[in-house]
């Protein structure tokens, strides 16, 4: 008996009871096509939040302790697109009486222009400029110094040191204390000597951050850390994020078959007559349970490339604009910088929504093809 | 040859147990054919299905081409019915997902016979019920009598030994009736098949070779 032959029994109830077989096809369709875009929304969420967190300053991966002489050039694996160079050191800032102590980092403007979008949150003044004594600090920060553009201001190691002045620039807010509070930014001009460096290095979009620190060939006394070590309370969010993907989905899908499986039920009782006809000329038990997975499995799968067609379709119209949740994330720091959400489809993203509406399916159908495939032929027969 | 010895069948239902074969022996030999008169309920469609092997029966025995067939289960069962035997049901019980044709052809697909005898087959046996033109329509385009005589071709399509009709003529008009049980007895005869049916219509006895009357379950003539 052959498998050719089941198919094209199979195909034939499929197509020829069309009414039927399209109600479930869409809900097939409709439940698989959602979760792919649903899916591939989570993903641009945090995606989102990602590009947002590391695009301030921090950058995918921070290394620390490097050694005056190394290029920066060196630092450049496969994926990644930009390599800033600074320095950090724990400063006081005084104007008059007024006393703040800071991180202060020591950059080149226009990489850092070029890589991160802090300077996208200036409040007021400018982005210090190359090769200047300017300052580009926290609103809180000159608020608190009682600082306005164009005020000089003394930057000293100690606040009993005498120190170097400089003049404020700028401002910038991001809405997150920790930077807001607790960094300022100066031109290097190489003030710190031969002190280590650290570096950001900035990925292209899907590099690997584990893959590119596995490919650099740093001294022994420098440390990489990625953005989810840096931020484990992100790399939290995000675990969270796709954890209640997947609890969406198999719910969804919980929810879905039993709709699908009252719908496979009637299917087959529909038919039950059929299946009583054929038992009485010889098909086995076990060739009515194939033809009826056959009918199932081939309805399902079908139904389920549709549905991630749709999905795909959906998410690539949706993607180039992206969505803007601007409205709903002003206020949170994971979305400092836009709440623009670009979906983006993931292999599995693509791969689970289909397989989870077949074993749905298929579990779906074991009751009425383990009722069909046990009963004797005249127990069907008389049932008709 | 059939041999059904001492056979009985009783059906549960919540009303109880109700007996529906009581007691049934009588042989039929191989080629021959055999009417099974009755009233409704008297147990006629329920013996043909035991012969079948459709349905087990509760005691007694029935032996078919050799074989035991109140024991026959699973594999050996479904062997049995698509190498050995036809039927031919009351309202033809076509498969409505498939064309005159597919379903003439299903018992010959479902013995492994090739594509190019399995056409040849479909072919002969459709010009020979004169429904040549009707092999692409579907069961539902075709009226009562055309209905009988696709199923009838269905049932012979395999070339079986036995076959077992359950009122075929009980849905048609008395001229359609008659021409199917013409052709179907005929074509017994000359394929040296072995057919048992169960009729109200006392014109069938007539054609058969012998006739049985049940009553209650019992053979009572």
């Amino acid at each position: 008996m052959s498998l050719r032959l089941w198919w094209g029994i199979a195909w034939r109830f499929l197509w020829r009871s069309r009414r039927s077989t399209a109600v479930l096809a869409a809900m097939i369709v409709s439940a698989v096509a959602t979760l792919v875009f649903l899916d591939a929304l989570a993903v641009g969420v945090s995606d989102a939040m990602i590009r947002n967190s590391v695009s301030l300053v921090s950058g995918h991966l921070s290394i620390e302790n490097l050694p005056s002489g190394l290029s920066p050039d060196s630092l450049r694996p496969p994926g990644v697109e930009h390599v800033l160079r600074r320095r950090t050191a724990q400063v006081w800032l005084r104007s008059g009486t007024n006393l703040a102590g800071t991180s202060l980092w020591s950059v080149d403007p226009d990489a850092e222009r070029n890589a991160t979008a802090l300077w996208r949150k200036t409040t007021a003044g400018s982005y210090p400029g190359k090769g200047t004594r300017q300052l580009f600090l926290g609103e809180p920060v000159a608020a608190e110094l009682g600082l306005d553009i164009g005020d000089t201001l003394t930057v000293a190691g100690d606040p009993s040191q005498a120190g170097t002045e400089y003049v404020l620039c700028g401002t910038f807010r991001t809405g997150i204390a920790a930077l807001d509070k607790g960094l300022s930014f100066r031109p290097d001009q190489g003030e710190d000597g031969d002190s280590p460096w650290q570096a950001s290095l900035f990925l292209a979009d899907g590099a690997s951050p584990e893959t590119v620190r596995g490919a650099l060939r740093l001294p022994p006394e420098a440390t990489a850390r990625t953005w989810a070590e840096l931020m484990p309370d992100l790399r939290q969010l995000i675990d969270l994020n796709a954890l209640c993907m997947l609890l969406v989905m198999v719910l969804v899908f919980f929810i879905v078959s039993l709709g699908i499986a009252c719908a496979f039920v009637i299917f087959i009782l529909k038919n039950i007559r059929e299946h009583g006809i054929m038992k009485s000329m010889g098909v086995s038990s076990p060739e009515t349970a194939l033809l009826l997975l056959l009918e199932i499995g081939g309805l399902t799968l079908a139904a389920s490339m549709l549905g991630v067609l749709l999905g795909c379709g959906l998410t690539l119209a949706v993607a180039g604009p992206g969505v803007d949740l601007g409205a709903m994330t002003s206020h949170n720091q994971y979305f400092a910088v836009s709440g623009v959400i670009h979906p983006r489809l993931t292999a599995s993203g693509l791969a689970l929504p289909p397989l989870m509406a077949l074993l749905f399916a298929l579990l779906a159908g074991v009751w009425p093809v383990c009722m069909i495939a046990r009963q004797r032929p005249a127990e069907v027969l008389r049932s008709i | 040859m059939i041999r059904v010895e001492n056979v009985g069948k009783s059906f549960i239902s919540p009303r109880g147990v109700t007996p529906v074969i009581a007691g049934v022996s009588f042989d039929l030999e191989t080629g021959k054919s055999l009417a099974l008169m009755g009233r409704s309920g008297s147990g006629k469609t329920t013996l043909l299905y035991l012969v079948g092997g459709l349905e087990r029966p509760d005691t007694g025995s029935i032996i078919c081409l050799d074989r035991p067939v109140h024991a026959l289960t699973g594999r050996a069962l479904s062997r049995f019915l698509r190498e050995h035997v036809g039927f031919l049901f009351q309202f033809g019980n076509l498969l409505s997902c498939l064309t005159v044709a597919e379903n003439v052809a299903f018992p010959l697909r479902l013995n492994n016979v090739g594509p190019a005898e399995c056409a040849r087959r479909v072919g002969e046996l459709l010009e020979r019920i004169g429904l040549a033109g009707a092999a692409k329509a579907l069961p539902r385009e075709l009226s009562g009598g055309e209905t009988q005589r696709v199923a009838f071709a269905r049932s012979i399509a395999h070339r079986p030994q036995i076959l077992l009709a359950d009122e075929p003529t009980a849905s048609l008009d008395s001229a359609t009736a008659r021409n199917l049980m013409d052709l179907m007895f005929r074509v017994g005869r000359e394929e040296g098949r072995t057919t048992m049916t169960a009729t109200h219509d006392p014109e069938v006895t007539a054609l058969a070779d012998r006739t049985l009357r049940l009553e209650d379950g019992r053979i009572v003539g």
